[in-house]
């Protein structure tokens, strides 16, 4: 049944809203890692054709009667990092949308379909999409977002003063945009999410109309952040994550089995999903493009009132991708933004706020070759290096001379700028300054971002590039990444349209081919959520469920562990690469719940234990041992009926004092079992004193000394040089207890030689340190 | 009659009414009955956090007709950002059950009244706030954007800059943009769930301070 999920607990909503009360296990054909432009549309026109979706959101859900429109409460709801997302040298501002229906729900709804120039360019580089295509796939999409040209009666005082100043200054291409806004209320305020849902985003157009499409099978899922793509010999089986609550703490862990992966998070997010995974390493993050666009601002004598209106209406197109530029190039756009936005945009001395109502904005959204690029952090985020070159350079100071003329031309009294050193201009004679200063210290050039492309690059070369003509990854069967990060090269114009444009071409790919792509049967696995299979990932409250809820299957004699205890690779021990799991039959490994609170954490770091047991006689005895104890606490195991709990194990301990506690085991699974511990009483009655689990089946994060040391000499080897880049987790091997990640490991080439870096803590890079290997070290 | 007499002086009231602030109401339920003992609490609507929590102005209980007044003086609320309080009541009844909590009102001025009906649909106190942890969010963002940051290839008058912006946003420039400037496009209140709109309304324009 379609209808979206999350953490939060939201009342009246107008689609089908759940929240989410435990781990969550999903199956579908198809997972989408990202709801924005591409994976929206994604989506909707693979569950129309009949597949199961399950759609994943890092954001929240919020609706037109959320978005209250004050900087303060929108941006940390709807923005990426609350707004807070630069380049590593903070002088770029990116913005990007985080929230279900992505960068649509914070845009300025304007629509350009894919230049002419670029669908050439783009296929000289490698990508198979003909020029019919685009145009249908376009002309679907327009229709979908209800895009319309803006009407000379919407446009606002702001575009119509770059209006006339195209016209009293002589160039000829320039004109009133088209918008995805039907009736708009000319609030002024698309940052900050559309009130009055005039504004077509993704969210009440393809995603609503999915949702209620009786024939669709789509579960969107919000405030859930995917982590890792598994799967072996480039087959993906699906995709791990974590649900977060607001302050990014994890409250409920994620895991889809899927046919098909598409990631189309967005340009930075899908760069650093594939690095994270080791995925399309050394292409991966590689030639990103920003559109970085510097914006001009005129102090007029007269009221403008900028802020109220359609923001983004009227380009000029002269010098741009639009009139035919084929290389780098600018347009010139009207711009504005909401009162907090702006403030933070202007210098923070000089009362210029005061003037706000008298400002005509204007930016130069540049054309930058593809220079930028996505890397990750040693704590695994992603970080942007960019830095324009001499052509963006050369073709801000022309934009911002053109837009600074013009102002002055239309009567303003001084223009204000984003460079710090030359911030505002008195008269036109001052423009040189300006243009040197942009040329010559672009160090001091503060610049905003609202396109983020490139990245992962689409194209026929394996060795360059990281997706094909049909945006599959090299070396996956199935697994695709389809959104802005996939453009060869910047497109020059707002690329939501042509985002989604792709994402039909795409989807109509997928659909065509779906019985050829979905013929592989990838694994199905558990990730880390809570199941009777794997119960150690539960809480105290979900045990407690499962325990009261199962039945056993299995009656005492299953019990019996091997008689040696020692490990004898094969017949009581056993070790799965591909699934990193271990069997261990030599004693059932206890656990406990996975609570974060400190009496659960006391039971699991001062009582760890493990049981076994052997036949004696016509019984079955066992003992159980707390680890570096002295302890090994004899007992019985029996089979009984109680009418509470139906057929039961029962574990009776024959000295003192453990004859005060029994056990009651519930076996469900061969190797798995969950059992109750109670004291003071004999069954049925007697206290409960907490739960616990018992198996012979976990993963490698639990391994015991014996495990590592027998896995360490005998089915371990030394890696290759090339095996160990990337970031490594560190986890310290104990007998009792799961130890958290305590620090981290990151191993990269420099100049030729190998390093590794260590952080300490894994919250900060407090520590750090530099090794280098040699030959010998292998 | 001492302070008649020629040479003695008078006595001045010693708080100056200029600085005294009173709120006035009247509460029914949903029967348009009065209501007796309900406890009223007036609060100046802040960041409501814990790094600038909501200000207590003041609490009173309805008497038999309803009626409550509370007075307080500007000590009660002012701090660095405001010079006027944004209040908002809370009310719960003879049990202490809360029970509505009004929309605010902003740029008060001495005397405010509020008319409150108890009907069916509340406004709840603890109701789902979906702004409330945008400070937390924003912080741990910030945090983000600092472990990617790179500092050796940032200038330091760039950082400075931007700290800057964002520190005499969020205070000076704040108040300058809701206070000074209004705003008379559009606008819907804050909490638009919470408080009964129509979606075309208008902030009103702030009176100006002499």
């Amino acid at each position: 049944m379609s209808g979206i999920y999350g953490v939060e607990d939201l009342k009246i909503r107008e689609e089908r809203y759940q929240t989410i009360d435990g781990d969550v296990l999903e199956e579908a054909d198809i997972c989408i890692i990202g709801s924005g432009a591409a994976g929206s549309t994604l989506a909707k026109k693979v569950s129309e054709a009949g597949r199961s979706v399950v759609l994943l959101e890092r954001g929240g859900y919020f609706e037109g009667e959320d978005m209250n429109q004050r900087d303060e409460d929108m941006l940390p709801l709807l923005w990426k990092n609350s707004g807070a997302n630069f380049s590593d040298d903070l002088r770029t501002a990116i913005a990007q949308g985080s929230c279900l229906g992505g960068s649509t729900v914070i845009n300025d709804a304007v629509c350009f379909p894919i230049p002419d120039p670029i669908k050439r360019q783009w296929r000289w580089l490698g990508v198979s999409i003909s020029d019919e295509e685009w145009n249908a796939a376009t002309i679907e999409a327009s229709e979908m977002l209800n895009v319309s040209e803006v009407g000379d009666d919407e446009i606002n005082i702001n575009n119509n003063m770059l209006k006339r100043g195209c016209a009293l200054m002589g160039y000829e291409n320039h004109g009133p945009n088209s918008r995805n806004c039907v009736n708009c209320m000319r609030c002024g305020l698309c940052h900050l999410g559309c009130h009055y849902e005039t504004k077509q985003d993704m969210r009440i157009t393809y995603l609503h109309e999915a949702l209620n499409d009786p024939k669709s099978n789509l579960r969107a899922y919000c405030n859930c952040s995917a982590e890792k793509i598994t799967g072996s010999d480039g087959v993906v089986d699906g995709v791990e994550g974590n649900f977060l609550d607001r302050i990014g703490n994890v409250v409920f862990k994620l895991r889809v089995n899927a046919r098909i992966v598409v990631i189309a998070a967005g340009s930075i997010a899908s760069t650093e999903l594939l690095l994270k995974n080791f995925i399309a390493e050394g292409k991966a993050g590689k030639g990103l493009s920003l559109h970085p666009a510097p914006f001009v601002i005129g102090d007029f004598p007269f009221e403008i009132k900028a802020n109220q209106g359609a923001p983004t209406a009227y380009t000029l197109h002269d010098f741009g991708v639009t009139n035919g530029v084929e290389d780098g190039g600018f347009l010139i756009e009207s711009s504005f933004l909401p009162p907090l936005q702006f403030s933070m945009a202007l210098p923070a001395f000089g009362g210029l706020m005061k003037r706000y109502d008298h400002y005509a904005m204007a930016r130069v959204l540049v054309r930058d070759d593809p220079i930028g690029e996505v890397s990750l952090t040693d704590l695994g985020f992603s970080r942007v290096s960019y830095k324009p070159g001499t052509k963006e350079l050369d073709a801000m100071a022309r934009g911002a001379e053109l837009i600074t003329r013009m102002w002055f031309r239309l009567g303003a009294t001084r223009v204000i700028t984003s460079h710090l050193s030359k911030n505002t201009l008195k008269s036109k004679e001052e423009i040189p300054e300006l243009t040197d200063a942009i040329r010559r210290d672009p160090g001091k050039l503060l610049l905003g971002s609202a396109h983020p492309q490139g990245g992962n690059r689409m194209g026929d070369d394996p060795q360059s590039c990281v997706v094909d003509s049909n945006c599959k990854v090299f070396g996956f069967e199935n697994l695709f990444v389809c959104d802005a990060s996939v453009f060869p090269t910047a497109l020059g114009v707002n690329p939501q349209l042509t985002v989604a444009a792709l994402a039909t071409i795409i989807s109509n790919r997928i659909n065509w081919r779906w019985d050829e792509l979905a013929s592989l049967k990838p694994k199905e696995r558990l990730g880390e959520v809570c199941s009777i299979k794997q119960p150690m990932y539960c809480t105290t409250a979900r045990l407690k469920e499962l325990f009261e809820t199962s039945e056993s299957t299995f009656g005492r004699e299953s019990l019996v562990n091997s008689p040696d205890m020692n490990i004898v690779d094969g017949e009581n021990w056993s070790f799965d690469v591909d699934d990193l799991t271990i069997w261990n039959n030599r004693y059932w490994k206890g656990f406990y719940a996975c609570d974060d609170d400190p009496l659960t954490k006391g039971l699991v770091y001062a009582l760890g234990f493990w049981k076994r047991f052997w036949i004696y006689g016509d019984s079955i005895r066992g003992e159980t041992h707390p680890y570096y104890s002295e302890i090994y606490a004899a007992n019985e195991a029996t089979d009984v009926e109680y009418p509470e709990c139906g057929k039961i194990t029962l574990i009776k301990y024959f000295d003192h004092p453990y004859k005060l506690f029994y056990d009651l085991l519930k076996i469900v699974d061969r190797d798995t079992l969950i059992g109750e511990a109670f004291g003071f009483g004999s069954p049925p009655g007697g206290k409960h004193v907490f739960y616990f689990i018992l198996s012979r089946k976990y993963s490698v994060d639990f391994m015991t000394h014996d495990d590592f040391e027998f896995i360490f000499s005998n089915k371990a080897r030394a890696p290759e040089e090339s095996e160990v880049l990337g970031v490594w987790e560190v986890r310290l091997v104990s007998d009792p207890t799961h130890s958290p990640v305590v620090f981290r490991f990151r191993y990269y080439m420099d100049k030729g030689k190998l390093k590794a870096r260590y952080i300490l803590g894994g919250v900060l890079p407090i520590g750090g340190s530099e090794a280098e290997f040699s030959e010998d070290w292998w | 009659m001492i302070g008649d007499c020629l040479g003695a002086p008078k006595k001045i009231t010693s708080s100056s009414s200029r600085s005294r602030y009173r709120i006035t109401g009247k509460i029914r339920d949903q029967d348009n009955r009065l209501v007796k003992g309900y406890k009223v609490q007036a609060f100046d609507e802040d960041l409501g956090n814990f790094l600038n929590p909501d200000d207590l102005l003041g609490e009173v209980k309805t008497d038999e007709n309803g009626d409550f007044e509370i007075t307080f003086s500007k000590d009660a609320f002012e701090d660095w950002f405001e010079t006027d309080p944004d209040v908002y009541l809370e009310v719960k009844d003879e049990s202490g059950k809360a029970l509505i909590r009004t929309p605010s009102k902003k740029n008060t001025t001495k005397l405010m009244d509020f008319q409150i009906k108890i009907d069916g649909i509340k406004i709840s106190p603890q109701g789902h706030d979906p702004y409330s942890g945008s400070l937390l969010s924003m912080i741990g963002a910030l945090r983000d954007a600092g472990d990617a940051a790179d500092l050796s290839k940032g200038d330091v008058r760039i950082i400075f800059e931007l700290l800057m912006r964002v520190f005499t946003s969020w205070t000076a420039n704040r108040d300058e943009l809701v206070r000074f400037r209004g705003y008379d496009g559009i606008q819907v209140p804050k909490n638009p769930r919470a408080e009964k709109h129509d979606h075309v309304t208008r902030w009103d324009k702030p009176v100006f301070r002499v």
